[in-house]
């Protein structure tokens, strides 16, 4: 069970003179169960990567399927595609509307025709797994705390039971405490057996946090693996379009001075790593 | 699924050309001159006039000719709308009649008319605003209008209004795209039944684009305060305008052409 | 320190209208001229709240604020703490005004009345210390977010206050606008500038002066950057989360590998462990 993209190319506005190549032949696997990270800047192609895994674009050339189904138009594709792939934007807190976080969170399963008797299940369950309690089921969302309309917004997605969750840079905008609490609740996702693909420009979460990790440079993706090895690709070369974490910097200048440094991605073994290499 | 991504069409192209540099005064009376000109021919030799003046127009503007062309993309339909009714509707000598549909003579001649009218209308007014940034269009208006000052008529708020919602169309556009598309993701389907059920499926699209226009508006004022804006008196400009010889030039030339257009093609026109 | 004190908070507190509790309370500062001072604190510890005292866009509901020894409530100190203290807000979207990027950086300027060939004078160098001054007849909407938000420093200090406020104006940068914007602050630091930087991340204070901590409303300590990086379990207290490369520095000044005296910067700590 995966989501698996084959030399995706997207073009925008063709034939106009808009016309740009967002994406040039990105290919990778998405295990459910697993943690996918995507990294790259503004404009790397993230964002439209993100929209094709539940088909709110099209491929131009290439394929995108999602436990085999492909995603294209017609024969209900679209509609089976995105209950199984949960899409949460950008600063997803702007798209609620509705007067309580009940109604909110009940919205995406009402639209793909969820029974009314599981109805009431579902998004208990959803907004449980975000830390909402039921003492917030009457509130109004727009009165809630930055990170509570966060995790809402979220659990509006979960409610539908997607078996994969594509984030866009999910912590934008948190502190480090509601950061930490969102970064804990798509662990514990994962743990429970959904797919998590992590859209992000931050290049330390992503090394701390994924199975694999894609890098996406204007289009193409310019590297895909393990951290481990991803790790020691930053150590080793220059990656185009990255902004390499001052830490793994540091250790590639300490190694390049005769330092042995290991590949590490915990500051406590850089630490220790140093001090002993010091010693000798 | 078509979205809204026509947002940079008929939008400024910053380039340096004498059209540029013409005080934005003279650019919008010349244009309205222009316009009633394009409204008053009728026959081939006035359009023909108009026709020319335009690409010389844009040729000294050196803005690229397929995002001039572009701007008559938004209307197309309007202009084909009009087109076909005229071409349909207007009775007269039949040239062709196909069961009850019947083409005249009259009809075919309205049909052109109308049609190169709303073309021309449409890219002369998009010269303007290619042409001119929305700061100038907003100073030109502001200074035209503030004779009518001493009545109580709001000029510069009136113009800087426009300059914002002239920078703010974009971002709003954007941002009713991703709200689109995020209540799309959760299965709305915006695009399904009658003109009704239509519009109750916008009300996910358009409550949070309320509240994001509002909490911007909001922003956007703290932001205007912090940078000392404090409405229209004792404010300088950068570049204040500067009516010169050029400009009074370019005003007579559209002038006269005005008339010069209208009185020939209506000579032409005479049996 | 009298003379060269340019902010002044004396027992400052603001409550927001139909607020229970005040946002800020008690809160006695002083920034003076030329430092580089980082307000930091998680999502409501009224970080922001302070901010906007700086420049007399909040005035207290206790207390006084002093701008060059203005007090901000009356008419003459507001109107000499808004020449004195520019700000940059988070989103960079809602602070631009006009759609060419000179325009923008013009609208400041253009307020205070200045003539034509002064305000011209001010883009310039505002776009050349922003890193902008290729883009001056850009239309706004080509640019990325992060040369937005550095337009939006352009646009805050062309109206040349020797002061500027950072109000969490990093949070939706990425990585590379980041840097970016950091480089552009050090500039204007070592141009003089008094900067005041609102943040939660503490990646951004590394060259800082000075850094006080706001947690509910009050400021909890007050130190030097190295000093808080020392700190253990307060951090954590405060929701602050130190970075990486800060935690290899903490534990190589514990083992006393490195003097704390250095800073934990890349280029700094090889040299010293190389040594």
């Amino acid at each position: 069970m995966s989501i698996d993209v084959k030399g995706l190319v997207h073009v925008y506005h063709p034939g106009t003179p808009l016309e740009t190549k967002a994406l040039d032949g990105v290919s990778f696997k998405a295990e459910k169960g697993s943690w996918v990270a995507v990294v790259g800047h503004t404009g790397s192609g993230k964002s439209t990567l993100a929209q094709h895994l539940n088909g709110l674009l099209l491929p131009t050339e290439g394929s995108v399927s999602v436990d085999g189904i492909e995603v294209r138009q017609g024969e209900g594709s679209l509609r089976k595609v995105r209950q199984k792939v949960g899409l949460v934007f950008q600063y997803p807190e702007q798209q609620l509307f509705e007067e309580t976080v009940f109604k909110e969170v009940s919205f995406g399963p009402r639209n793909w025709g969820i029974p009314a008797d599981t109805l009431k299940d579902r998004v208990e369950e959803a907004l449980g797994l975000v830390g909402i309690g039921s003492d917030l089921y009457e509130a109004n969302p727009f009165r809630l705390s930055g990170g509570q309309k966060r995790r809402v917004a979220i659990a509006s997605v979960l409610s539908s039971g997607p078996d994969y969750l594509v984030l866009d840079e999910p912590t934008a905008g948190l502190d480090s405490p509601g950061r930490r609490q969102l970064l804990d609740l798509l662990s514990n996702l994962k743990a429970l057996g959904r797919g998590i693909i992590h859209i992000t420009h931050d290049m330390e979460l992503a090394l701390g946090l994924a199975d694999m990790i894609l890098v996406l440079d204007e289009g193409r993706s310019s590297l895909w693996g393990r951290p481990d090895i991803i790790l020691g690709e930053l150590i080793e070369r220059d990656v185009r379009g990255l902004v390499i974490p001052d830490m793994v910097r540091f250790a590639g200048r300490l190694r390049d001075l005769g330092f042995e440094v290991p590949l590490t991605w915990e500051p406590p073994v850089l630490a220790e790593a140093i001090y002993r290499s010091q010693g000798r | 699924m078509r979205f809204l991504n026509n947002m940079t069409l008929g939008q400024y192209v910053p380039v340096e050309s004498l059209v540029h540099h013409l005080d934005p005064r003279c650019k919008i009376v010349g244009v309205l001159f222009c316009l009633v000109g394009v409204f008053m021919v009728k026959g081939p030799l006035g359009f023909l006039m108009w026709g020319l003046l335009f690409l010389l127009l844009v040729s000294a503007s050196r803005v690229p000719a397929r995002l001039v062309l572009s701007t008559v993309r938004p209307v197309w339909i309007l202009v084909a709308f009009t087109a076909v009714i005229h071409l349909f509707f207007t009775r007269g000598e039949p040239l062709f009649s196909w069961g009850i549909v019947e083409i005249t003579r009259e009809g075919a001649v309205m049909a052109a008319r109308m049609g190169l009218r709303l073309v021309l209308l449409v890219m002369y007014a998009g010269l303007l605003t290619l042409t001119t940034s929305p700061t100038e269009l907003a100073d030109g208006l502001e200074s035209l209008f503030s004779p009518f000052r001493r009545f109580g008529f709001p000029a510069h708020e009136l113009a800087m209004m426009m300059t914002i919602a002239l920078r703010f169309i974009p971002t709003l556009l954007n941002e009713t795209e991703r709200i689109m598309k995020a209540q799309i993701a959760r299965g709305a389907e915006l695009e399904r039944g009658g003109p009704l059920r239509r519009l109750r499926a916008f009300i996910p699209v358009l409550v949070p684009l309320f509240v994001i226009v509002f909490q911007r508006a909001d922003d956007l004022a703290t932001a205007m305060e912090a940078r000392n804006y404090t409405g229209g008196e004792g404010r300088s400009r950068m570049h204040p305008l500067k009516w010169s010889v050029r400009d009074t030039t370019a005003l007579l030339f559209s002038v006269i052409f005005s008339f010069a257009a209208v009185f020939l093609d209506g000579r032409a026109l005479l049996p | 320190m009298t003379e060269n004190c340019l902010v002044r908070f004396s027992g400052v507190s603001y409550t927001y209208p139909e607020a229970a509790a005040p946002a800020i309370a008690d809160i006695d500062l002083k920034i003076a001229s030329g430092e580089w001072i980082a307000v930091l604190g998680c999502n409501g510890s009224g970080k922001s709240t302070l901010a906007k005292h700086l420049n007399a866009l909040l005035i207290p509901t206790q207390g006084d604020c002093f701008v060059n020894e203005f007090n901000t409530r009356g008419e003459d100190g507001k109107r000499s703490a808004r020449r004195a203290v520019s700000m940059v807000f988070q989103n960079p979207e809602n602070q631009i005004i006009a759609a060419v990027v000179e325009e923008d950086v013009a609208f400041g300027p253009e307020n205070l009345g200045l003539p034509p060939e002064e305000i011209r004078a001010r883009v310039s160098w505002a776009l050349d210390v922003s890193g902008l001054g290729k883009m001056a007849r850009k239309p706004v909407y080509a640019l990325s977010g992060g040369q937005k938000q550095r337009l939006a420093v352009a646009g805050a200090i062309a109206q040349k206050p020797p002061c500027l406020v950072m109000d969490e104006a990093t949070t939706m940068l990425d990585p590379r606008g980041r840097q970016d914007l950091m480089e552009v602050l050090s500039t204007l630091h070592s141009g003089g500038m008094t900067l005041v930087s609102i943040t939660h991340r503490l990646e951004e204070i590394l060259r800082c002066d000075r850094c006080i901590v706001l947690s509910g409303g009050r400021i909890s300590w007050n130190g030097t950057p190295r000093e808080l990086f020392l700190l253990g379990e307060e951090l954590a207290m405060w929701g602050l989360e130190v970075p990486g490369m800060v935690k290899v520095w903490r534990e190589l000044v514990q083992k006393g590998l490195l003097e704390a005296k250095i800073p934990p910067l890349m280029g700094e700590m090889v040299e010293a462990l190389c040594r």
